[in-house]
């Protein structure tokens, strides 16, 4: 019975222990009694990727997926790094021309009939600064499943009507090369750019303590 | 940062571009055809066909290998070292035209080897259903179903009766307006990949039947390039798959219809059946065909154009033309 009763702890404590947010390999998190980290759903009005390309080695054209879904896991006191596990689906794409839409969901591009999402899942974050974090990740983008690494800052914790918001902003660059789409880069040579630059803006709710 | 363009340099680039993917591959497949267009062995029916058949196929191929990289090919055969990039499916389009270059001839020899003209037909006929059930069952696109895939599989048989409609070198004249159109429906559909692909084969098509119209009045007692079996297959089994595979990926949304009719354009050639019956020699033959080719292939383009302009604004129009290739 008292082994049952340890054994039991342990797995709890080990359960606990997966599901918080990542350890700060860099910096130890401040020392006052650490507050538990709150399940935050992301709240896919508010949440979006932008990513920047360069268009005939000319100007930089923008482009945004809307309605990101997901969750993330971040102790409000900010004495753990945040994680993440962000879904974007292809056919949100929106360049504000329904045509390129339409061109960069195709096979040339993100190949939507084949590979519809794009997910990105943290694994280790490292503190850079007050709500300031290096997140590691594996962004799997057409099937291909990459290590990056994202800078990601807190924006802001707000109150709403229904409860607590918590936003980031999570910036990356990313070589779309490595992930199988190649089409313009060099063949045919400087269509667009091979280097993407996204931005991620996250906001979700704050799931109530329970009790 | 990326260095500033010079617009000379781009358009270079572009041609380049256009020469690696669609030119490099339609002269591959010239060259393929080359031995009997000219020379003693444009006297052997079977010959011509065999050669032209594989030329066709070899041609996409090529464009295939030029524009993805023969990796795209490699890795659905077998496992690649350091390879981290998944098989896309629209892929084994390129895997079906490899195995057109091989089925192609092989279809030919047959057929040269049976006695009776009526059994040589049977076996194109025959032929072109079992070629056509099996691309379509390697290919397996996205979101097809078991219905759709048989529709597949009778369009690809269709497009193949058609092109066995065209006598001389009509078959070329054919796949040059049926590949042309598939060029141009992809790129309205945003596939540039697959325009280049169709264009390679267009552009090889047009060449060889010029150069197999010249090899014709060069060579004495030459035989007619004609799609009696193994050339029909080829042509028709690609036709249909690379429509279904345009479909398939189609984020703009171009009607459907508009991929079922570019490859049913061969069966154009019927629609002048009784003037090219009663025509006096086998070129007016051909005329009348490839007339009734000409003609669906306008209604078509027309027709899809009208279609999609409809959804379009004013201010999409008047963007870079370029837009539709370049992303």
């Amino acid at each position: 019975m008292k082994y049952t009763t340890i054994a039991a702890a342990s797995v709890a404590s080990a359960l606990l222990l997966a599901a918080a947010p990542h350890a700060q390999d860099a910096a130890p998190a401040p020392a006052a009694a650490a507050v538990a980290p709150s399940a935050i759903t992301l709240d896919p009005v508010h949440s979006m990727a932008v990513f920047r390309i360069q268009h005939l080695g000319a100007g930089y054209f923008w482009g945004r997926f809307n309605e990101l879904s997901g969750s993330a896991q971040w102790p409000l006191d900010d004495s753990a790094a945040p994680s993440f596990e962000v879904t974007a689906q292809v056919d949100k794409v929106d360049t504000g021309s329904a045509k390129l839409d339409g061109n960069l969901q195709g096979p040339n591009f993100f190949n939507q009939a084949e590979f519809p999402t794009i997910v990105f899942k943290s694994t280790a974050a490292r503190r850079i600064g007050e709500r300031h974090y290096a997140v590691t990740g594996d962004l799997t983008l057409r099937g291909v499943t990459k290590s990056i690494e994202v800078d990601c800052v807190v924006t802001g914790i707000g109150k709403a009507p229904t409860g607590q918001k918590v936003g980031f902003e999570c910036t990356f660059t990313l070589n779309r090369a490595d992930y199988g789409m190649k089409w313009g880069i060099d063949a045919p040579k400087g269509a667009l750019g091979s280097e993407v630059k996204m931005v991620i803006a996250l906001e979700g709710d704050v799931a109530k303590p329970k009790g | 940062m990326q260095e500033a363009a010079d617009p000379t340099v781009l358009v270079n680039e572009t041609v380049d571009y256009a020469l690696s993917v669609v030119v490099l591959p339609a002269i591959v497949g010239v060259v393929a055809a080359a031995p009997a267009l000219f020379g003693p062995l444009r006297r052997r029916a079977a010959a011509v066909e065999c050669c032209v058949a594989f030329a066709v196929a070899i041609a996409f191929t090529v464009s295939f290998t030029r524009e993805l990289g023969i990796e795209a090919l490699l890795r659905q055969l077998v496992t690649l070292e350091g390879d981290g990039m998944p098989i896309e499916r629209w892929h084994r389009l390129g895997l079906v035209a490899a195995g057109l270059a091989v089925v192609g001839p092989v279809l030919a020899a047959l057929q040269a080897a049976l006695a009776s003209r009526r059994a040589e037909r049977v076996v194109g006929v025959v032929g072109a259903v079992v070629v056509a059930a099996a691309s379509v069952f390697v290919v397996d696109f996205p979101r097809a179903t078991a219905g759709g895939e048989a529709m597949v599989a009778a369009v690809a048989a269709c497009s193949t009766l058609g092109f066995m409609l065209f006598a001389r070198t009509g078959a070329m004249w054919c796949a040059w307006l049926v590949f042309a159109s598939l060029a141009a429906l992809s790129i309205m559909s945003g596939f540039a990949s697959l325009a280049v692909m169709c264009a390679a084969v267009s552009v090889g098509a047009f060449a060889i039947g010029v150069l197999g119209f010249a090899g014709g009045r060069l060579t004495k007692d030459a035989a007619p390039i004609e799609a009696s079996g193994a050339l029909a297959v080829v042509l028709g089994v690609l036709a249909a798959l690379c429509a279904a595979c345009g479909r398939a990926y189609d984020m703009i949304g171009l009607p459907a219809w508009s991929w079922l009719v570019v490859a049913l354009i061969p069966l154009g050639g019927a629609m002048f059946t009784g003037l090219s019956r009663r025509a006096p020699s086998r070129e007016a033959t051909t005329f009348w065909r490839v007339l009734g080719a000409v003609i669906l292939t306008i209604l078509l383009l027309v027709g899809t154009q009208l279609a999609t302009q409809g959804g379009e604004s004013d201010a999409e129009d008047a963007g870079d033309p370029m837009d539709g290739i370049y992303g």
